[in-house]
């Protein structure tokens, strides 16, 4: 039952197809992909040169056993599962897998799987064509961890930059607070002033591990442990608002929120993406928040009436430790936006921000459908 | 006569405005220390009729107009070209450093963490930077 019948003698064949015959022989011969038929157990009927190159045996060791001693052990529940299709008639195309060789060697392999007809249109077998993609693979592995890399270096100069500059600033605050402390009780000052240094000190050190905390979250984003699943943005949103039930009803503010998408990603990515959105809506207000959360599709707007921030600024407010208001007024560590903006990445999304100083803040989150 | 030292501090931190101003008073009791909360402000302070400080300190973080900006800005206004401009900053971020030289700032001092440190950096910038007499009261 052997695809490779002798067609060159075929008697329904004229001299033109007999020569058209032989090119493709040759063709199969000399192609560097491995070309290989199958009968529907799975016995290998026919093997090419490419296929000896590829997988290291001969025609004569392959041809007659079965095709399951190329599959690696992790793998056999391919073969079933494609001959299944193929029965069904249907092909397989470029399919990513591996495949072991005479000498044990495991390649990176893409296969194309296509079921073979008799003259009476039955499904006899299949034949298939098998690349090695070893080399591009680890071309294509070496090319993203390159870029994960790059990702990461650049993400340890924040972090240098943090330790730098934003770690530095509360500490330097304890210390030279604890030393007028010092000071002032060795002169037995006014009491209350050494209570002021006091509280400068519990200021300083519960911003430091806040700080602390928020980049601690930043950093866990990088790692892809999470799980992908569908999300219901308005459950997300709904459990946001839950957890500032206390400051809504503090500031009395007015949140509607509309009809939200389902979208595919990380959960609690998405939840911190809501809680810093709204949670910057609720403190950047001088006036009651009125907040309002939308879609039109998968493009998502929140909205807000706070004290917003001039134009020339939308794109810095994204960048990690860009504070445009004073710490004195709006406490926060410069983490939420440049988190914010993290999250929609990882997503395949972008977002960017509009406002005009005093008339709140609007910023629109696309993700992709 | 000696005129009385005037200084501006340019920073959006109220208690780094505390420290400084404490400090520079217990080194120079005649002193005086105006403070401005941010670039703009430190702007108009600037843009005031005979208002002419005799060094500023600028922080590089701060909102509306950081340090940068300021220093950028005040650097092409003929008035204040020479004025000496000591970045005052918690950064010691190489690239912050390059970026004020390149904005034209005249030295760069990153903030010290004990009083010790914070009274020697200030004494040593006055004493470097201070306005000679004769030009001070040329300048009047």
């Amino acid at each position: 039952m052997t695809t490779e019948n002798n067609i060159h003698d075929h008697p329904g064949l004229n001299e033109m197809e007999k020569a058209s015959h032989s090119w493709l022989a040759a063709i199969i011969y000399s192609s560097d992909d491995a070309i290989i038929s199958k009968t529907l157990d799975g016995i290998v009927s026919s093997w090419n040169e490419g296929a000896r190159r590829i997988f290291g045996y001969t025609a004569e060791e392959m041809i007659g056993t079965p095709i399951l001693r190329l599959i690696p052990e992790d793998r056999q529940e391919e073969e079933p599962a494609i001959l299944e299709r193929l029965k069904r008639g249907e092909r397989v195309d470029h399919f990513e897998t591996k495949r072991i060789t005479k000498d044990g060697r495991i390649l990176d392999i893409s296969l194309s799987i296509s079921p073979v007809r008799d003259e009476q249109g039955r499904i006899i077998g299949a034949s298939k064509i098998a690349r090695n993609i070893t080399d591009q693979k680890r071309t294509r592995e070496l090319a993203e961890l390159n870029e994960r890399l790059t990702r990461s270096n650049d993400e340890l100069e924040q972090f240098a930059y943090i330790a730098s500059h934003d770690l530095q600033e509360p500490l330097r605050k304890i210390h030279i607070f604890s030393e007028l402390l010092e000071e002032g009780l060795t002169q037995e000052d006014d009491i209350t002033k050494l209570n002021v240094y006091l509280d400068k000190i519990k200021g300083a050190s519960n911003r430091m591990s806040k700080l602390i905390k928020d980049v601690l979250e930043y950093s866990r984003l990088s790692r892809a442990d999470q799980s992908v699943s569908n999300v219901d943005l308005n459950l997300v949103v709904r459990d946001v608002l839950y957890e500032f039930e206390l400051v809504i009803a503090e500031k009395k503010a007015s949140i509607d929120v509309g009809m939200l998408p389902m979208v595919r990603g990380l959960g609690p990515q998405f939840h911190q993406l809501f809680r810093n959105l709204i949670g910057n809506a609720l403190k950047f207000s001088k006036q009651q928040p009125r907040i309002c959360v939308r879609a039109e599709g998968y493009h998502i707007i929140v909205k807000d009436n706070g004290i917003g921030f001039p134009q020339e600024f939308a794109g810095r407010i994204f960048d990690i430790f860009q504070r445009l208001n004073s710490q004195d007024v709006y406490g926060g560590s410069g983490i939420g936006l440049a988190l914010c903006k993290k999250i929609v990445e990882n997503h395949g999304g972008a977002i960017k921000a509009e406002s005009e100083q005093g008339k709140g803040s609007t910023f629109h989150i696309f993700l992709p459908g | 006569m000696d005129q009385p030292l005037r200084v501006l501090l340019v920073d959006d931190d109220a208690d780094d405005r505390e420290i400084f101003t404490w400090t520079l008073n217990s080194i120079y009791p005649s002193a005086t220390t105006d403070t401005a909360i941010d670039g703009e402000d430190a702007l108009g302070k600037l843009g005031q009729w005979e208002y002419q400080p005799d060094i500023i300190f600028l922080d590089l973080n701060m909102p509306r107009m950081n340090g940068f900006d300021f220093l950028r800005h005040i650097r092409q206004m003929d008035e204040w070209r020479e004025l000496p401009v000591i970045v005052y900053s918690t950064s010691s971020n190489p690239r912050d450093m390059a970026r004020s030289w390149e904005a034209g700032a005249t030295d760069y001092i990153v903030k010290g963490t004990e009083m010790a440190t914070v009274k020697r950096d200030l004494l040593q910038a006055l004493e470097k930077y201070r306005p000679p007499l004769s030009e001070h009261d040329y300048r009047k």
